[in-house]
């Protein structure tokens, strides 16, 4: 009778089969359905029909149920670099064709894969490789940390029962080097638990404030056979974060905004992933403010937050912006506030700062606020519309808004015209400018591009000459991270996420050349029509502009100790026919054009392509081709 | 004659008056643009991104000026088309390729000090005599007073010397 009575109480059995068993042991239906009644657990209920079902159990190997509990996340593409310890896994997908593997030949390169993926398609990218490929992909996994990517990656590890002693491809704490560049991260050291903490590591990483999480499976927990466990239906762990702020907030923000005779508007990449632009063009354009979106120079970085096309919009954020003036208000929806490098911070203290972000902790961190608010930007910006409309009459919104449209757009429009005289100026030079090469391209490509830059200081010469907006191009790019060897890794994701619109992978040549050529080889064997320039100045021309800024030796001597990239010149041609993608040089203006046209036609013909663009050198040290000359041959004593 | 011997000092004023509001990032490298025309274009749409450093450090020819501000501009540099030419002749004649670097007063030799134009031999001593007692030179205004030169006077070298590296 205990063991009956416990099994009831752990739902082991049902109630009906509960009220069976004691009828069987003598008590009437009555006192049967008593029992039953005053033993119910306080939360266990009859399943009735046409009830959502939360779970369904699986039983399978290790490798199985995560391949379940991936289904049941949503996943669909699986970037995997090759490790025995993925085997389990492999074997489950064997049977479960629907579930692709976009196969990678380096660890790094899958989360880049992923990463562009998840950033693509709104959804969550998952990587897996093995345990001695962590170090390879923490690079890209420290952009996506600095992104706030949604991104499962996942790692074999050593036998659970042989783990600690260093052994085999054993580190003592393999979760440790992993730990600032995620969310999350467990050891997932029962079969029986795979499902639940993989439903939490998507869980955790697709709700926003977002983030990489990281799961480490001992390959016995993968292998083992014939385990039980219950897998968490899609649905039941996705939480929405569309937080609004409080009527007293949202009020006092409004009032804010309509007192301020010059407001300017920030908007972040949480704008871009809260899907807020539409709000947040609403916002700006019932008060007429001004916004700018990143900073300074790199103005574009990891997405559009803002139509570059729309008049209020002013690009990159600066302390010393000639427009609009005295700034009074500065309203951030959803990035980080500007730091100062090493100097102060750049906002002075006698602007009022609102800063509204879903990333609660990060509020208020570098500077004294007016208002904080932790909210999702999307609701805010819709509740201050709605706010700001019932407080003021469209006649004294119409007298607030003023002329600063108009303002901002002459503005904007001034600058512009100086930047095609800019560009007419150097239009036919040889070797090309980042403009002229990027103009040309842009005429080429379809309007609605997805465009995935990867591009130092040099970057905006390039991204100015596109339009980024709805139904214009689309940016992926680059990550806020910067560490080099993203790009081609994520056009592959963005292409896969995207594969009816066209996709340019944008590279420096010292980027390109950062671990990410064997990207290619993915992009070739998936048939990955993506279309890849290199802006090659045989240099890494942002940190010789740095450096010799500085003023040291190295400017004072004209040395060039770590910049210059030629000698020997990379033939990135030949490079990407090694890989099996077909690409061209180009060296004159006239050849951009033809060129772009025949990526393009390959892009239809679904066949990745690359264009190696020689473009200048600008900056300090720009003519410079030296560098520190040693040659081992000449030190030898043996010529062997 | 008095206006003239005014209009020195109005600048001077001027130029610590705009020195005051500008954020630290300056470092006072904006001391070393003399006036001219251009010269609040140059102070107004470069300052957006850097401070000053480099461009009192470039010696450039025209064409090379030409080639910078261009590029700035693709950069997002807030210069407005009519302001290019007045910007560029500006750069172009301040800071030509035949212009010495700027010196440091704090470190320089007296051999140095005598290079410069229009420093006389018993200045530079002064210069020296000054910095030994009172340690460096925080900026112009210091080092004029300390040298008691009268601001007109001061004028003519001011804009090749400066107070860090």
């Amino acid at each position: 009778m205990r063991e009956l009575v416990q099994k009831y109480l752990e739902q082991g059995i049902s109630r009906r089969e509960f009220v069976e068993r004691l009828i069987q042991s003598g008590f009437s239906l009555l006192a049967a359905n008593s029992v039953a009644a005053a033993m119910s657990p306080a939360f266990a209920q009859e399943a009735k029909e046409g009830d959502k079902p939360y779970t369904r159990l699986f039983r399978g190997t290790g490798g199985e149920l995560l391949a379940e509990q991936l289904r049941a996340a949503g996943v669909e593409y699986l970037f995997l670099a090759n490790g025995t310890g993925v085997a389990p896994l492999c074997d489950a997908l064997v049977d479960r064709p629907e579930m692709k593997i976009i196969m990678a030949i380096h660890e790094g390169q899958s989360v880049a894969m992923a990463d562009g993926y998840a950033k693509a398609s709104g959804k969550t990218g998952f990587a897996m490789f093995s345990r001695v490929g962590v170090p390879n992909a923490s690079s890209n996994m420290y952009n996506a940390m600095k992104d706030r990517s949604s991104l499962v990656v996942a790692c074999d590890h050593i036998d659970t029962l042989a783990a600690g002693r260093e052994g085999h491809e054993d580190l003592e704490d393999t979760l440790e080097p992993v730990k600032q560049f995620t969310k999350w991260r467990w050891n997932v050291d029962a079969t029986t638990r795979i499902p639940e903490w993989t439903m939490k590591a998507f869980k955790l990483t697709s709700t926003p404030p977002g983030g990489p999480t990281f799961l480490m499976f001992p390959r016995d927990i993968l292998v083992a056979r014939d385990v039980e466990a219950e897998i968490f239906l899609p649905g039941t762990f996705q939480i929405p974060m569309s937080v609004r702020a409080d009527t007293a907030t949202i009020e006092k923000m409004a009032r804010a905004l309509i007192e301020a005779k010059s407001p300017l508007l920030r908007a972040g990449p949480e704008v871009w992933r809260s899907k807020a632009i539409p709000q947040i063009v609403a916002l700006a354009e019932l008060l007429g403010i001004p916004v700018t979106s990143g900073e300074e120079r790199e103005g574009f970085r990891l997405s559009c937050n803002f139509p570059t096309n729309h008049p209020l919009f002013l690009g990159g954020f600066s302390e010393r912006m000639r427009y609009p003036r005295n700034v009074d208000l500065l309203l951030n929806m959803g990035d980080r506030l500007p730091d100062g490098g090493a100097g102060p911070t750049k906002v002075a203290r006698s602007v009022k700062i609102i800063d509204v972000r879903i990333e609660a902790p990060d509020i208020g961190n570098n500077y004294p606020l007016f208002l904080g608010v932790a909210a999702d930007v999307k609701q805010v910006a819709a509740d201050l519309v709605e706010a700001i409309k019932s407080l003021v009459t469209a006649e004294r919104l119409k007298e607030i808004r003023g002329d600063r449209i108009e303002q901002t757009r002459q503005f904007v429009s001034r600058l512009r015209q100086a930047r095609q005289q800019a560009i007419k100026a150097s239009w036919d030079n040889v070797p090309l400018t980042w403009e002229r090469l990027s103009s040309d391209i842009n005429e080429i490509l379809e309007r609605d591009a997805y465009i995935v830059p990867e591009f130092g200081t040099e970057g905006p010469k390039a991204l100015n000459c596109f339009t980024f907006a709805e139904g214009e191009k689309t940016l992926i790019g680059r990550t806020l991270g910067s560490a080099l060897g993203w790009g081609v890794g994520a056009a592959v994701g963005v292409k896969i996420a995207q594969p009816d619109k066209q996709v340019v992978c944008m590279q420096g040549d010292g980027g390109f050349l950062f671990g990410q050529a064997m990207a290619l080889w993915t992009m070739a064997r998936y048939q990955i029509p993506v279309i890849t320039v290199i802006y090659n100045n045989r240099s890494y021309n942002e940190t010789r502009e740095r450096s010799f800024a500085d003023g040291g030796r190295q400017a004072q001597t004209n040395k060039d100790m770590l910049s210059y990239l030629g000698d020997p010149d990379v033939d990135f041609v030949k490079l990407a026919g090694a890989f099996g993608v077909a690409g061209e040089q180009v060296t004159r203006p006239d050849q951009i054009k033809p060129a772009m046209q025949r990526a393009a036609r390959a892009a239809q013909d679904g066949r990745p392509y690359l264009i190696d663009a020689l473009v200048g050198r600008t900056g300090r040290g720009a003519e410079l081709a030296w560098y520190p000359k040693l040659s081992v041959a000449e030190m030898r004593r043996r010529k062997v | 004659m008095r206006k003239i011997v005014m209009l020195p000092v109005l600048v001077l004023l001027v130029a610590l008056a705009a020195s005051a509001q500008r954020p630290q990032k300056d470092e006072g490298w904006s001391e070393l643009l003399p006036p001219g025309e251009g010269r609040e274009m140059v102070m107004t749409s470069c300052t957006g991104c850097h401070n000053l450093k480099s461009t009192v450090h470039a010696r450039k020819s025209r064409a090379d000026w030409t080639k910078s501000v261009n590029d700035m501009i693709q950069r997002g540099a807030q210069i407005f088309p009519e302001e290019i030419e007045p910007i560029t002749a500006y750069l172009s004649k301040t800071f030509g390729p035949d212009l010495p670097q700027p010196l440091n007063v704090n470190t320089a030799s007296r051999e140095e000090l005598e290079k410069l134009p229009n420093l006389k031999t018993e200045m530079a001593a002064r210069l020296l005599a000054a910095r030994d007692k009172a340690g460096p030179f925080k900026n112009s205004e210091e080092l004029r007073r300390a040298l008691a030169m009268e601001p007109g006077d001061f004028e003519k070298i001011r804009y090749l010397l400066k107070y860090r590296n």
